[in-house]
């Protein structure tokens, strides 16, 4: 039998159960899907419709993060009796050997998600810090590091995150707060029609539905399902008033028709309050602290996409599964500037409809949860 | 696990799980297997033990056999009559027992003892005038004993010894730190003998629950290292793990530094996972936070686990100085590492490939500077970087004096001498001796030196990706540390993840009401 650590006094090493391995706190969990949240909102290109008549993304993106919280929440509740089992684990349970095939829409389009920051900072680097230098230059430093990343596991990508948050934070407080004096309200006209705002929801619900669900697939490392949902429902509060006020500065500053044709728009605000002066420019260097926070928080998701796989096939094994993923990953963004714009094509697809992706894997895992839950409370017959 | 899953694990790689460093859940085993260690250590070679002959002859004869000492010209054998009739000998190693003791409480007594009864026990009683004797029929700890210092006493017909504690090899005196020097505070450093240290250590422990356990050296018995800790107190699964890992290997264990490297997580990371200390008084204030020391014979310095990067961080003296002074210290100590390890990386990065982000006249000043300068500025770097860690070794290796001079000579005049000689810019110059002076805030040796292979890696990566390579490589090593752990203790606790009781690294709390560390995980709450 092997022996295990004695632990008390330990919240935020191991929240009072009886090993640490593998698992992580209240301030990791919230770290990494904060980050994870605001990444993806920011850092995401805005679709069509968020962009329409007015600058739409300031109201629809945290709307549509709030709007995500429900399943997630409505999965948890329903995983609430199955202790820390996660959902890979309950679709196993559940479906046997078609769990993969269950699973499957989830973690492709936490695959996507993952894709899509990376995909706006590959065009940011190659058009704004170096001259034009080919995608495949600048993926050969993002890549090894992502994949890296996503297979660290869980305990170093949330301690990583711990730190990395109030980083990335600081630099949108730095990015933001000097451009105040170029702040006029008349950019933010003419207001989208509730309409056309609503045009813009299944882009964000497809943005964040995938992250917040990874906490559900997460769910032994996280301390279960009861958790999880606290967790998703204050990551979402507090990234949704960070994702409002991000934009609503980005939208005070340029309007909506200058924002269609910007590549990450955050990391060019700067300008407009340092033009020259003795004060060094931060511009590029607050986009690498939003690069590395967002290739940590897209390693998350793509290392929960493997984790949901490898789990649903029965094994713990998840590194083969976070090591394709990534490379496919970063295929889809090599892909978004050759192959005629294919990946592009591809991830802009995804920001329309991908909002229906998860859902069938979060619904068989909830039908899943409650069928495994009653098999247990069943009493079983004894031979008369 | 289906075929698929075989697959899987047969990967190089795959195999491991996250959270493998997790303490006791390594694959090497828990704590059952660290009994069975340790009792396989204790058995050593299993060599059969070997009676001590009847007759004070071949007890001489045997030890000078092929067997044990083999003719050592440094064994002394005496034989002489315990009160002119009882022949006898003894038997000590020249240099490590003192003749003083030997002549003084030992010989004289017992050849001068007039009593009738002249059995070992009346010996021991009324005649020998040596506060410690142990008795052994077994000559294996005669043996160990004798090579520690001690005195082995053969009777004959008796076939048992006496072991007398006669110890008194010249050791050096207590002296000053030389390498963790401080203004303020203890001055006492650690010695090359062990019992000298467990003493520093006691004197500055007074309380009953620390405990010397000693591991067994070579030969069976010994006292080659030792761990010290507070019984009841310290983490029992802490403990456990460190006598695990050390037991087996104590054999081996000839210096802390031998230690240390048994005992680490991770032993192809350049950073330290022990902390390496030859004050006392930090030794003790670890202990007192329910951390374990190791101590080695022969070293003089301690090996104090679990490590993290706060406590390689902090200097002896915060303790001694007010809150508001200790943090500041703190702060610029932080400041320092972090120049050491990004200013480098970070000028080449926007001298190279975003000058946009220079000023106009700081772009200026570093173009006039390296108007004439022949080689590309990430070689110059580099050259650089290396010309600086050469003139740091030498001035470490060299003698005291000479060694401050090696510094001055290689700092000025090498300096100004490559400056007009074209071989490097001043600018560059500047930026890697602020660069250095930053990695000299760093306490720890070990740390200083991983930060200076980290520099080298971000300027490297510096050079090929500006910006970005900074990025991934510090991404990278973030990630790296995030994951390490020191005896089951996350290496950036209490930042990450963060901890009840203990305080952010830079800011110094109060002395009174502290508990200890959290990730210390002791068996008793907020007793210090």
């Amino acid at each position: 039998m092997e022996a295990r650590v004695k632990t008390k006094r330990t919240k935020g090493i191991s929240d009072g159960t009886e090993t640490n391995a593998g698992r992580i706190g209240r301030a990791e969990t919230l770290s990494v899907t904060v980050l994870s949240l605001i990444s993806t909102g920011l850092f995401s290109a805005f679709e069509a419709g968020e962009l329409g008549t007015g600058f739409a993304a300031v109201l629809t993106r945290p709307a549509a993060l709030l709007l995500s919280l429900a399943p997630v929440l409505a999965a948890a509740l329903t995983l609430r009796g199955n202790g820390e089992t996660g959902l890979g684990e309950t679709l196993r349970m559940g479906l046997g050997k078609a769990a993969p095939i269950a699973a499957l829409p989830l973690a492709f389009s936490l695959t996507l998600t993952a894709a899509l920051p990376l995909a706006e900072f590959t065009g940011f680097i190659r058009s704004f810090m170096f001259d034009s230098v080919p995608t495949l230059s600048v993926l050969a430093f993002v890549i090894p590091v992502f994949a890296y990343a996503a297979l660290a596991g869980l305990e170093p990508e949330g301690r990583a995150a711990c730190i990395l948050l109030p980083l990335a934070a600081a630099a949108l407080v730095i990015a933001i707060l000097p451009a105040a004096h170029e702040f006029e309200p008349r950019r933010l006209l003419p207001f989208p029609s509730p309409g056309e705002a609503a045009k813009g929801v299944p882009a964000g619900v497809s943005l964040f539905l995938p992250v917040l669900s990874a906490l559900l697939i997460n769910l032994g490392g996280i301390g279960g399902a009861e958790r999880a949902g606290r967790y998703a429902a204050v990551s979402a509060a507090v990234s949704a008033a960070v994702i409002f006020a991000a934009l609503a500065a980005l939208g005070l500053v340029y309007p909506a028709p200058v924002l269609r044709g910007m590549s990450l728009p955050l990391a060019r605000i700067d300008f407009l309050s340092i033009k020259q002066s003795y004060a060094l420019r931060l511009d590029k260097v607050l986009a690498m602290v939003w690069l590395a926070g967002s290739m940590l928080a897209q390693a998350y998701c793509v290392y929960s996409a493997a984790r949901l796989m490898a789990s649903s096939f029965g094994t713990p094994l998840y590194g083969p599964f976070a090591l394709a993923l990534s490379i496919a990953a970063g295929g889809l963004v090599l892909a978004c500037e050759n192959a005629l714009g294919a990946g592009r094509a591809a991830l802009r697809l995804y920001s329309r409809a991908g909002f229906l992706l998860p859902i069938p894997t979060l619904a068989a895992g909830a039908l899943s949860g409650v069928l495994t839950r009653r098999k247990k409370q069943a009493p079983k017959r004894t031979p008369s | 696990m289906g075929i698929f899953g075989r697959i899987l694990r047969s990967i190089p790689g795959f195999s491991a799980r996250d959270g493998r460093f997790e303490l006791l859940e390594r694959e090497c085993g828990s704590l059952e297997n660290a009994e069975k260690r340790r009792s396989e250590a204790e058995r050593g070679d299993e060599r059969a033990p070997v009676p001590v002959p009847r007759s004070v002859l071949e007890a001489e004869k045997l030890l000078k056999g092929e067997e044990f000492f083999g003719n050592d010209p440094d064994l002394i054998t005496r034989e002489f009559t315990v009160g002119g009739r009882l022949p006898a000998l003894i038997v000590y190693m020249n240099g490590l027992a003192s003749d003083a003791k030997i002549n003084e409480f030992l010989l004289r007594p017992l050849m001068r003892v007039g009593d009738r009864e002249l059995s070992a026990e009346h010996l021991i009683e009324s005649v020998i005038e040596i506060a410690e004797v142990k008795r052994g029929r077994d000559m294996d700890p005669a043996v160990s004993g004798v090579l520690e210092g001690m005195t082995a006493l053969f009777f004959e017909g008796a076939g048992e010894y006496l072991l007398l504690e006669t110890r008194g090899a010249e050791k050096r005196a207590v002296g000053s730190a030389e390498n963790e020097k401080t203004v303020r505070g203890s001055k006492a450093a650690f010695t090359e003998d062990m019992r000298t240290n467990i003493t520093l250590i006691r004197r500055g422990i007074k309380k009953a629950d620390l405990t010397v356990k000693l591991l067994p050296s070579g030969a069976k018995d010994g006292g080659g290292a030792a761990i010290v800790y507070r019984e009841g107190f310290t983490s029992k699964a802490l403990i456990a793990e460190v006598e695990k890992r050390l037991f087996s290997a104590s054999p081996r264990i000839t210096a802390s530094g031998v230690a240390e490297q048994l005992m680490e997580d991770a032993p192809l990371m350049p950073v330290p996972q022990t902390l390496v200390t030859e004050r006392p008084d930090r030794v003790v204030s670890h202990i007192m936070n329910g951390r374990v020391c190791v101590l080695a014979e022969g070293s003089p310095e301690a090996v104090v686990v679990p490590a993290t990067l706060a406590s390689l961080m902090n200097s002896p003296e915060d303790v001694y100085l007010k809150r508001p002074l200790g943090t500041l210290l703190r702060l610029v100590r932080y400041v320092g590492a972090l120049v050491s390890v990004v200013l480098p990386g970070y000028f080449l990065a926007l001298a190279l490939y975003h000058q946009g982000l220079m000023t106009t006249e700081v772009l200026g000043t570093v173009i006039a500077s390296r108007r004439m300068v022949f080689e590309p500025i990430g070689a110059e770097m580099l050259l650089l970087l290396f010309i600086f860690q050469l003139i740091r070794e030498a001035g470490l290796r060299v003698p005291g004096g000479i060694g401050q001079a090696i510094g001055i000579i290689g700092g000025l005049i090498m300096g100004q001498a490559a400056v007009s000689a074209h071989l490097a810019s001043s600018v560059v110059l500047i930026v890697v001796a602020g660069a250095g002076l930053g990695n000299f805030c760093i306490p720890d040796h070990s740390l200083q030196l991983a930060a200076a292979y980290l520099r080298l890696a971000a300027v490297a990566a510096a050079w090929l990706g500006g910006l970005l390579g900074l990025t991934a490589v510090f991404l990278l090593a973030l990630l790296r540390l995030a994951g390490l752990k020191s005896f089951g203790m996350p290496f950036l606790s209490p930042l990450a993840p963060k901890t009840f009781s203990d305080r952010p690294p830079i800011f110094r709390g109060p002395i009174k009401g502290g508990l200890p560390s959290d990730g210390a995980n002791t068996e008793k709450d907020g007793e210090l």
